[in-house]
């Protein structure tokens, strides 16, 4: 889903967004994820200029564990890109970051030790860092949801059609 | 590629008043408040922990509504 549409706006109008039509969307294979992803773009165009540009203004994307379907999804990890959010204490988190988060735990464990699932068993300041990072494209995530947690693929050309995107993505980008 | 449901090339485009219902049910969902009382506790600063996962997920919809 998106808001405010296609149109152009200012580089300093709020940006448009999209998310997916479910918030978070299971993923197919034994490791029960769910993807979270929102993404904050602005589309401008040089002055006098006739060729538009989609400039990235905010990202937010993140791999749930769902193994207990009945609970609130847990967040594994999330890489965020966001430097207009302004901290608690007036602070920004320029870079692009990535979180750890209480899905990292395996749920067995908590059941284990009697710790509802919604509690967070991560060192305190670890479940508070911004981890930097590299900036991340959403083919990344879904390069490393398939490669590394398992996750199956729905086309047997994934791995081409990835890499075709992601190298769009790599000639078109201004910064890394 | 990814998602186990029919996938569509086009994604559908929210109105303001749509992008406040999304607002409120992911607020209410996460945060167990209303869209309403999330923005206003966000843009007075009020949340003590910004960044996370509830708050956050919450946040990033913003721009559906402004």
């Amino acid at each position: 889903m998106s808001a405010g549409g296609y149109g152009e706006v200012a580089p300093d109008h709020r940006p448009h967004t999209l998310t997916l039509a479910d918030r978070t969307t299971a993923l197919g294979g034994a490791s029960r994820l769910a993807l979270s992803l929102d993404h904050h773009y602005q589309i401008t165009r040089a002055e006098g200029g006739a060729v538009y540009r989609v400039t990235t203004a905010a990202y937010f994307y993140a791999l749930d564990d769902v193994a207990d379907p009945g609970a609130v999804a847990r967040e594994i990890l999330a890489y965020h890109w966001h430097p207009d959010v302004r901290l608690a204490d007036g602070t920004r988190i320029a870079y692009p970051h990535l979180h750890i988060n209480r899905g990292a735990i395996r749920l067995d464990i908590a059941d284990g030790v009697r710790i509802a699932p919604a509690s967070n068993l991560l060192r305190a300041d670890l479940a508070k860092a911004h981890l930097p990072t590299r900036r991340i494209a959403l083919e990344d995530v879904v390069r490393l949801a398939i490669e590394q947690f398992g996750v199956e693929h729905l086309r047997g050309d994934w791995d081409a059609a990835l890499r075709a995107s992601r190298e769009s993505f790599r000639r078109e980008r201004t910064w890394t | 590629m990814v998602s186990k449901k029919a996938t569509r090339t086009r994604p559908d485009e929210l109105t303001r008043e749509e992008g406040w219902a999304l607002l409120d049910s992911e607020a209410r969902r996460y945060l167990d408040m209303s869209a309403e009382e999330f923005t206003r506790t966000w843009d007075a600063g009020g949340f003590p922990d910004v960044d996370t996962p509830e708050v956050i997920r919450v946040a990033a919809l913003l721009p559906f509504v402004r």
